[in-house]
């Protein structure tokens, strides 16, 4: 099944011509889990995508995008360190966080779907993410938030404490370019 | 129509009977279950619960079996308590010598489990090594001592952590080295909690008489080479190059609450553990030496604590020794110079002990903390992420951290519980120590209120320095132990809540007082 993924992806990776594509100019990746009844953040920074979207033709829109596992920043110099180690991102092996669009669907002006394939810690996963596109004076604003069950990717493990169910967010405010 | 059954009468009793022989069985085996004494000295079951030392080339080989079992096993006789001579009730000790020896510990009258309670609390508090009364320096016990070590007395005037003994009627020995001697604690107000982090002034106490009595250096040297020799650090020549100043200097330097026991890492006293709560906790030792899957494993710790780690070979090194620590002594002749007469427990002494220190209770806890404080403490605790590692109800996750310079093997990861992280504390004694495992194991923090000095080693006082973001700083001067050629020091590691506000410390440390 995962081949069949990476073998997708690698096709619809193909680049498609007469696009605009989009320069990220800041964004954010955070997470919140709840630990023993607390709401942990954390966040990701290293951001590289490809963004090509285009609300028009969102069959030819792509979108590829990647953070350092390492980069992962929970407040808390020890836990992030933890967090780097093979129980959790074994950022040694698996560097970075990558997802890659598969489809989009428009459901009203401003608001899609898109499906991606997220390949974190060696395991790759389909998700959903709502996404919102405003325009923001010259810029684009795209944000979406989606829930992932930790433990489908291997990250940490059975928890009395900790919860299964990661939400993450992500926010990233780019201008288009030919 | 199908045959006659000629037995159908007995149909309705036929489940009544099996249901009768079931729950016969059930009890029968519970209680059977119940009183079996597990075999300490079992060489399969000590290799399997005991983790490796760091460096993986290093071979363990513990005493045979054979030479275990003819080792003489202890005779428990009553035992009674020794005052501080401005405490001792006028001719105490006559009354003593008047007295006919008593044996206190006979398994054959252990029907019950409070039986073994209190068997095991004779054991507890027998000693290990007996001197005579008159004679030996250490029962000087008077007030130029306490002041001198900084040792403690009950409010009744007695030193708990040494007994009188009488083996034989008219001769009174000082028995020290029970259980009871380090897992003792004398409070502010002189009350004792037994099983908790003791607070015996070994090291400071033998440097008080060192001094006094002008004890030589070379035994003194050689008898640390025994206690804090290890192969793979090859620091035998730095111990017996010490002079007399710099070992009382050393001994000295070691505050209350922690100790330099044997198999620790030289000139780096350990902090001593609280038994309380124990039997919950999954590794012994604060490197997590040894599994604890029941009383088994906590009887073969109990066995190897209280000698037979001194007749283990670390890579060749016997540290009680014959032939310069190479050979294995007579099974009669063994004597330890810091104590160990040649005897060891049975088997059922030690599952006693077991059960005793599993029933050990804390005291009742004497902190009252405003309930708004105590929740906020509670959020602070777990917004820090203190709660991972120390996961209530236990207050510990039970499992083992990596210590700076140890990469757990793969096969570590199958058999014990790692937590894959390192909180960067002091990294020496689980490396280069003859108990250094590559391991720390996390510690409940259950009864921190009855508890201190803290970390390993025992170099924070409180917990308020425990949060004190000061003492990452090289020019700290460490409130516990520092070692004593050194005028300050960092202590570094486990960094957690030092950026607090002053409230939210309050609300922690009220909190963690309130466990």
């Amino acid at each position: 099944m995962n081949r069949i993924l990476v073998i997708g992806l690698l096709l619809l990776n193909i680049p498609v011509f007469g696009q605009r594509y989009w320069v990220v100019d800041s964004s954010a990746i955070s997470f919140k889990i709840n630990n023993a009844g607390i709401m942990v953040n954390g966040t990701f920074d290293g951001l590289v995508a490809e963004i090509n979207f285009n609300p028009k033709k969102l069959k030819r829109s792509r979108i590829t995008a990647s953070v350092e596992a390492g980069s992962v920043d929970t407040g808390i110099r020890l836990r992030n360190k933890h967090l780097c180690r093979s129980d959790y991102f074994n950022v040694e092996s698996y560097p970075r966080i990558r997802m890659q669009s598969l489809n989009f669907q428009k459901k009203e002006e401003g608001q899609f779907l898109g499906d991606f394939i997220l390949s974190l810690k060696g395991k790759v996963g389909k998700v959903s993410v709502p996404i919102s596109v405003q325009k923001e004076g010259t810029n684009n604003i795209l944000s979406g938030d989606f829930d992932i069950d930790r433990r489908d990717y291997d990250i940490g493990g059975k928890s009395l404490l900790l919860a299964d169910e990661v939400q993450i967010s992500i926010w990233i405010r780019a201008r288009e370019e030919n | 129509m199908g045959p006659i059954d000629n037995n159908s009468w007995l149909k309705p009793f036929k489940s009544l009977l099996l249901i009768t022989a079931l729950m016969l069985l059930i009890i029968g085996w519970t209680f059977h279950n119940q009183w079996t004494v597990p075999k300490t000295w079992d060489i399969y079951e000590i290799e399997e619960a005991h983790l490796p030392p760091p460096d993986s080339t290093v071979e363990i080989e513990y005493a045979p079996e054979a030479y275990y079992n003819s080792l003489p096993e202890h005779v428990i006789y009553k035992s009674y308590p020794v005052y501080a001579k401005e405490f001792e009730p006028d001719g105490y000790l006559d009354s003593l010598r008047n007295l006919d020896p008593e044996i206190v510990f006979d398994p054959n009258k252990i029907t019950t489990e409070a039986d073994w309670i209190r068997a095991g609390e004779e054991v507890f508090f027998w000693p290990a090594n007996f001197n005579d009364a008159d004679s030996i320096i250490f029962a000087q016990i008077d007030s130029d001592y306490l002041r001198g070590s900084g040792d403690k007395i009950t409010k009744a005037g007695i030193f708990p952590y040494a007994r009188y003994v009488i083996k034989e009627k008219g001769k009174i020995l000082f028995g020290d080295l029970a259980c009871a001697n380090c897992h003792s604690r004398v409070t502010e107000n002189g009350d004792v909690i037994i099983g908790a982090q003791g607070n015996h002034a070994f090291n400071s106490g033998f440097g008080y008489f060192m001094k006094k009595f002008n004890i030589p250096v070379d035994p003194v040297n050689h008898d640390f080479v025994l206690m804090t020799g290890t192969p793979w650090v090859d620091n035998r020549e730095l111990i017996m190059g010490r002079t007399q100043q710099e070992v009382i200097a050393s001994l000295m330097a070691c505050p209350l609450g922690a100790m330099s026991r044997q198999g620790t890492a030289f000139d780096l006293p350990i902090r001593v553990p609280s038994l309380i709560g124990i039997r919950d906790i999954k590794y012994l030792d604060h490197t997590g030496l040894m599994l604890h899957r029941g009383p088994a494993d906590l009887m073969r710790y109990a066995a190897l604590n209280q000698g037979m780690d001194l007749l283990t070979s670390y890579d060749g090194f016997i540290p009680m020794g014959d032939n310069d620590f190479s050979e294995l002594p007579g099974t009669k002749e063994w004597k330890n110079a810091f104590g160990y007469d040649p005897f060891r427990y049975s088997d059922a002494q030690l599952y006693a002990l077991t059960q005793y220190i599993y029933s050990l209770k804390p005291p009742e806890n004497p902190n009252h903390f405003p309930k708004e404080l105590l929740d906020r403490g509670e959020r602070v605790f777990k917004e820090e992420g203190c709660v991972t590692c120390h996961s209530p109800p236990l207050y510990t996750n039970n499992m083992l951290t990596p210590v700076n310079g140890f990469n757990p093997p793969e096969t570590h990861f199958e058999k014990y519980d790692i937590f894959n992280v390192s909180v960067e504390t002091d990294s020496v004694s689980a490396l280069y120590s003859r108990r250094g495992t590559g391991y720390y194991k996390i510690p409940s923090l259950l009864g921190l209120w009855y508890r201190g000095p803290f970390f390993h080693n025992g170099e924070l006082a409180t917990l308020e320095d425990v949060l004190d973001p000061a003492r990452l700083k090289d020019d700290y001067v460490p409130t516990g132990f520092k070692p004593a050629n050194m005028t300050t020091r960092a202590v570094k590691g486990h960094d957690f809540g030092m950026e607090l506000s002053k409230e939210d410390k309050e609300a922690l440390i009220a909190f963690l007082k309130s466990l």
